[in-house]
């Protein structure tokens, strides 16, 4: 069974995600941002993936500013 | 642990309960008044993030209904049918399981619906929505339908029945949707009529002033006017943020306090992560430990939190949690988990702030938490909740054991996505030590048709075979005997289902089921009738004991198309009646069309009429090529019988377009055998040659090889030149005599002898084709077989009038009252296929046209003038009048310009 292809994406959200907060993105780098908002890049193997972290966004009252693939993997 | 055919898994009756409403701190009376409109509005959405209190506003709204200080509902509300939905809710069946079960609890109706949807292979929704709707209408039901959290189902089918049930709901039933992220439902169309009544975020947030009065509840003490501004700012008024802020500041002292303010006022960085970092700092070292790592959990008792943490102060750990408001919450015991047990879970923000800062305090701990976790309910044989703590720790070689031992329970309780999902994350090397659970993922695939993808996962486990006990090598040997049938592989289907059979446990209704499907098939395939007529009975036995309505349906299906055959009319009609766990089945649609069929022999249209369209559209629903085809060719038919003969071929057109689908290849034949038959109805014989040779070369054999023997025979009788004649004669005689493994059935054989009747009626002998008849209509008359009589045409109708028996009077009543006219007008039967104005117009004597027949069908000059008791001469005479107004010259022309004309057929 082939995975589709694996992808890195960037989440951005507002504000400055604390080590607390980046641990429930297992596998995502946390880089603040001069404008005060943060961005998670990590590799995720498909679209499903990618919906259960946005939910979590969701569910933790962030606002997402920015979804992007940077690379596929 | 092996369960067959048992009760389906109870609804606990927590998820159909609304939330007990809290006490207030702070009114909302505005709030609580536009949701007071969910009466007027047939679609409310109260769409927000976590902890907003949404459900908290909801609960509020309605308990006011129910007459409190504050000012009720509107005059007009019902009842409340609630539905607190969870992840495991995402599946069409459990979804509108428990829809039925909440509209029972609160109008009486929907009963069916959650009983249906309780079987192993349960109906589409969609078919049991309709009649639901019509009882709701007809009673002139209230009801508020609420379901609360519905962000947890993803299932575009789910929302398609659901915008079906919003678009056709009676006026008393309304939806009120709570849900984080907004629903693929037509919103926008909603919205545009004005049926929607929406509450979002912006609604919900809470108003400086609401800030401050909660603040000042929770704390026993008003807050300075600098901490409830930086409270509202950092939280923008969400009331799970607020509440985090007030337990933040609850023993806060006045530094503290000006500290998190500064803080917050800072406007930097994840305002509720720093919150709940600052409850957790001012809580006791065993009490914060007991939250990050009990957070860790979906759901837990406080059992299972002693035993994951291997402590033993859980108990006096919650209720403390519980008193100082952490938002802890009982929860529904997770699946399978042993009774006696109160469980608990964190408000889902919460959990996971919490989650984050466990995670962060002790790395690799929460894995080693879902492990004993998953040790604790297996322990406590609770499979499925084992199964999900392995997969949260990511312990592919546990979720493999588990897997493979719970698999097929799981399955036949219609948990086959999660199977599925739990399956396709194993690494393959785990995969490889969970035969069992592959196997039964092959009978979930089976349950729902999906052959292909049944084959991949049968192939992969040829390897792994060994490790099977010998019972689950039978479950192998049966699912593999489906598949070779459904490939028309009849001989491995017969020899693996044996294999099947012989090693199946007594007790494995299921596979033996499933093996006698399998056998049945390939007899049928093989042309032995009574064999798979006998396979087929057991199989029906079997799988009403396992509660399988699918290949009940099949097997009802079969049976019924077979006893037809097999001229049981009466047992053709009773044995396709469904089928108490089915009506509005895909697999209730097959027995139908079968029923259908027997009923058209016996000239039931009426019950036909009615029938059909339901079967028609159940068929297609499901997409069923196979039901369609038979669907298509009764109502064909219907409509010959009805007389419209350009209806008639049009669905003959729709069955033959199923046929290419892809259907059995005895259907395959049989369609072609009745396509073949139209045309000879509608008098084009080069067609119908054309349709029978395709049937021939389909390979038809048993019932349908005889179908095809009598549909030749009626080509040759069509065609009426003396070869063909002899040819249908012996045709039709040997199927009137075969014996024994050859016996065609006595349906069959009664339109042999029909066909056998026309042949000698052509070739002139009246009186042995009217004894040949009588001896049809005397066997007709037990099962009441109508249509194999009317369908041979007018001449048919002519030789009945001369039988004295009062079913051949029935038979004839049977007839369109211008064929009964024009059989009885007629003197001797041969010549009514010559109608009588198209004679008149090319001046055809009544003698001239009996010539024309006559020289047709009989032969020699010397014959048709001892028929007629004329002298050879005579013959002559008339024959060269009649080739000069037919402008021909010679016999062979003038018979192929009566044909041309229609006027050598039988109508």
């Amino acid at each position: 069974m082939n995975p589709p292809a694996a992808r890195t994406y960037e989440i951005r959200v507002e504000r400055h995600l604390g080590p607390a907060a980046g641990a429930l993105f297992p596998g995502f780098d946390v880089r603040h941002e001069a404008d005060g908002s943060s961005v998670l890049t990590g590799d995720l193997p498909d679209q499903a993936a990618l919906h259960g972290v946005l939910a979590l966004v969701r569910d933790l009252g962030l606002v997402l500013t920015e979804v992007r693939v940077v690379a596929g993997a | 642990m092996r369960r067959h055919g048992r009760a389906p898994e109870p609804i606990p009756l927590a998820k159909l309960r609304p939330p007990s409403p809290h006490p207030r701190l702070v009114p909302r009376p505005d709030l609580e008044a536009r949701l007071s409109r969910v009466w007027r509005s047939p679609v409310t959405l109260v769409s927000a993030a976590a902890g907003f209190g949404k459900t908290s506003a909801v609960v509020a709204a309605l308990a006011a209904g129910e007459g409190g200080e504050r000012p009720p509902f509107e005059a007009r509300d019902g009842p409340i049918a609630w539905v607190a939905l969870d992840d495991r809710d995402d599946d069409p069946q459990r979804f509108f399981r428990l829809l039925g079960a909440a509209l029972q609890r609160a109008t009486g109706h929907g009963a069916e619906l959650e009983r249906a949807l309780a079987a192993p292979q349960p109906p589409p929704p969609r078919a049991l929505l309709t009649p639901l709707l019509n009882a709701l209408a007809e009673a002139d039901a209230r009801a508020l339908l609420c379901l609360d959290d519905l962000h947890l189902v993803g299932d575009p089918r789910v929302f398609d029945d659901l915008a079906f049930l919003v678009e056709h709901a009676p006026p008393g039933l309304r939806l009120l949707i709570v849900t984080r992220a907004d629903p693929p439902l037509p919103l926008h169309r909603w919205r545009a009529r004005g049926q929607l009544l929406e509450l979002r975020a912006d609604d919900l947030r809470l108003h400086a002033d609401e800030v401050a009065a909660l603040l000042a509840a929770e704390l026993g003490r008003p807050l300075g006017e600098a901490t409830v501004a930086a409270v509202q700012r950092a939280t923008e008024g969400w009331a799970a943020g607020v509440r985090l802020a007030s337990l933040a500041l609850q023993g806060a002292g006045e530094r503290d306090e000006r500290a998190l303010v500064a803080r917050l006022e800072l406007g930097e960085g994840f305002a509720l992560e720093y919150l709940a970092e600052e409850v957790l700092a001012r809580l006791d070292a065993p009490l914060a430990a007991f939250l990050l790592d009990t957070a860790a959990l979906d759901a837990f008792a406080p059992e299972l939190a002693d035993a994951v943490r291997e402590a033993d102060d859980a108990r006096a750990s919650i209720d403390e949690a519980r008193a100082r408001g952490l938002f802890l919450q009982p929860a529904p015991a997770p699946p399978g988990a042993p009774a006696g047990h109160a469980w608990w879970r964190y408000h889902r923000l919460f959990r996971a702030l919490l989650q984050g800062r466990g995670r962060v305090a002790a790395p690799g701990r929460e894995q080693d938490l879902l492990r004993r976790a998953a040790d604790w309910f297996e322990a406590h044989d609770a499979h499925e909740a084992a199964l999900e703590a392995a997969l949260a720790a990511d312990d592919g070689e546990r979720v493999a054991r588990l897997l493979d031992a719970a698999a097929y329970g799981l399955v036949m309780d219609g948990r086959a996505s999660f199977v599925e999902r739990a399956l396709e994350g194993l690494p393959a090397a785990a995969s490889a030590r969970a035969p069992r659970a592959r196997l039964a993922y092959g009978w979930a695939l089976l349950l729902r048709g999906r052959y292909d993808d049944l084959a991949t996962v049968l192939d992969g486990l040829d390897g792994d075979a060994h490790a099977l006990s010998p019972a689950d090598r039978a479950q192998l040997a049966a699912l593999r005997a489906v598949l070779a049938d459904t490939r028309a592989q009849a001989d491995d289907a017969l020899a693996l289902a044996r294999d099947a059979l012989a090693a199946a446990p007594e007790g494995d209704t299921v596979t033996r089921a499933a093996a006698q499907m399998a056998l049945a098939g390939a007899h049928r395939e093989l042309g032995d009738a009574g064999a798979a007529i006998a396979a087929y009975e057991r199989a029906l036995a079997l799988c009403r004991a396992a509660r399988l309505p699918v290949p009940e349906g099949l097997a009802r299906a079969h049976l019924g198309l077979l006893y037809v055959q097999r001229g049981h009319l009466r047992k053709a009609t009773s044995v396709t009646m469904p089928l108490g766990g089915a009506t509005g089945h895909p697999a209730a649609a097959a027995a139908l069309a079968s029923r259908c069929a027997a009923l058209l022999e016996q000239d039931e249209r009426e019950a036909v009429r009615r029938a059909l369209p339901e079967v028609t559209s159940l068929a297609e629903r499901a997409g069923q090529p196979a039901v369609l085809a038979n669907a298509h060719l009764v109502w064909s038919r219907l409509h010959r019988a009805d007389g419209d003969a350009v209806l008639a071929r049009e669905a003959l057109e729709a069955a033959l377009a199923q046929v290419e689908r892809g259907v059995p290849a005895w259907l395959r034949a049989l369609v072609a055998v009745r396509a073949a038959e139209a045309s000879l109805a509608d008098g084009d014989v080069e067609t119908a040659a054309v349709h029978l040779r395709a049937a021939e070369d389909g390979g038809a054999r048993g019932p349908v090889e005889a179908e095809l023997v009598l549909a030749r025979g009626r080509l040759h009788l069509r065609r009426g030149t003396p070869e063909d004649l002899d040819a249908a004669l012996d045709a039709a005689r040997a199927l009137v005599d075969a014996e024994g493994d050859a016996d065609p059935g006595e349906g069959v054989r009664l339109a042999a002898l029909v066909l056998l009747a026309l042949a000698q009626a052509a070739q002139g002998e009246t009186l042995a084709a009217q004894a040949t008849l009588a001896r049809a209509v005397r066997r007709a008359e037990r099962e009441g077989f109508v249509r194999t009589f009317v369908e041979a045409g007018v001449t048919c109708a002519a030789l009945l009038a001369g039988v004295g028996h009062p079913y051949a009077a029935r038979l004839l009543a049977a007839f369109a009252p211008e064929d009964r006219a024009r059989a009885g007008a007629s003197e001797t039967p041969w010549d009514v296929g010559v109608p009588d104005a198209a004679a008149a117009a090319v001046g055809l004597t009544e003698r001239e046209r009996h010539i024309l027949r006559a020289l047709a069908a009989a032969g020699t000059y010397r014959r048709v003038a001892d028929e007629l008791g004329v002298s050879v001469n005579t013959v002559r005479f008339h024959v060269k009048n009649v080739y000069a107004k037919l402008g021909v010259g010679t016999r062979l022309e003038a018979v192929d310009r009566a044909r041309q004309l229609g006027w050598l057929g039988e109508r």
